[in-house]
């Protein structure tokens, strides 16, 4: 009877132990589950001197994809990002590629798609090439790379 | 030889044959104890007359019920017949129970953090953040709330070549480990 009757008492509050979600630890979830994507865009000529490059950041958690729009005066690249955190730690970067590129010479529109799973290590670089890689060419020409590094967010050494 | 009380109880109320009444009053004449009786059993009756007791069907039903109940084991009482019983140190620990809950909930719900009782929405006052510290720090937080915007766009570079040239592709795209990656660089 007094079990019985204690129990009566406890069982309102065991939905709210059970359920209750404290919005600080969801962020110290969040902080150290996180995952800071650095991508470098470089344009690197024939001879490989690097003639232009920007570095941009982006904060994302496992599973949720980052995207990259590169547009110039006859290309258009979308990168599509999504790393995954693997039960070793390890990352699953797996990257999808459009390009779109108009011939100065004509209105046709060469349009190529690509997409790669790479397994990484946390900083570990991954090389992106939308036109390709460039073997020999006796013209000046110009190729667009893009590195991309996968941090844990709290073993990023710029946090 | 007396006779018993249930015999004396009908001579009182008249239920005897009249060869058995004087049989019994010839008794009284000399017994006082049987005649005490007698007399003490009128006495009852006649209290009972006029009591003014208004027994209404459902309690002369009940009675009865009550009584073919206690004289017969085979047969069960009906629920409204039923008497039901708590100890008093049960019902004790009970009310108890009862008041020291009702006591602990009044206690939170008037609880004093500095604001009113009821909380009341007021969207005309700022929120008071320092009542919920938030131990993380402000860089971070809006690291991680920046995710929750809409930020959500890609993130756009627009590409300018130092001269008038385009660009030409040199072959499929390519997804590779810079420590895989080894020509011209």
């Amino acid at each position: 009877m007094g079990r019985r009757l204690l129990f009566l008492l406890i069982l309102p509050y065991i939905p709210s132990f059970l359920f209750g979600i404290d919005i600080n630890d969801a962020l110290r979830y969040l902080e150290k589950n996180a995952l800071n994507i650095e991508i470098i865009t470089r344009v690197v000529d024939d001879k490989g001197s690097v003639v232009w490059n920007t570095e941009m950041s982006r904060i994302t958690i496992s599973g949720k994809s980052v995207k990259v729009k590169l547009s110039g005066v006859n290309i258009l690249v979308i990168t599509d990002i999504t790393p995954y955190i693997m039960n070793d730690s390890t990352i699953l970067l797996v990257s999808q590629g459009e390009v779109w590129v108009g011939s100065s010479d004509s209105d046709e529109m060469v349009h190529y798609s690509t997409i790669k799973s790479l397994p990484v290590n946390p900083g570990e670089s991954v090389l992106f090439f939308p036109l390709g890689v460039v073997k020999t060419s006796e013209t000046k020409i110009y190729n667009i790379e893009l590195e991309i590094q996968v941090h844990l967010k709290n073993d990023n050494p710029g946090n | 030889m007396c006779f018993n009380e249930q015999i004396l109880s009908a001579f009182v109320d008249g239920e005897l044959s009249e060869e058995q009444g004087e049989s019994i009053e010839s008794h009284l004449l000399g017994c006082g104890a049987c005649r005490s009786r007698v007399e003490f059993y009128g006495i009852l009756t006649e209290k009972v007359k006029f009591s003014g007791v208004d027994t209404s069907t459902f309690i002369q039903e009940s009675i009865w019920t009550r009584l073919g109940h206690a004289t017969s084991t085979s047969s069960r009482l009906g629920f409204w017949h039923r008497r039901f019983f708590l100890a008093p140190s049960v019902m004790v620990s009970l009310s108890f129970m009862f008041i020291a809950v009702i006591g602990i909930g009044f206690f939170l719900l008037f609880q004093d953090n500095g604001s009113n009782a009821f909380y009341v929405s007021n969207a005309d006052e700022p929120f008071p953040s320092e009542n919920f510290p938030v131990n993380i720090p402000v860089d971070s937080i809006e690291q991680i709330l920046a995710y929750f915007d809409i930020y959500d766009e890609p993130m756009e570079v627009v590409i300018q070549l130092p001269d008038s040239s385009s660009f030409t592709i040199q072959g499929e795209p390519l997804f590779l480990l810079k420590a895989n990656y080894t020509v011209g660089y």
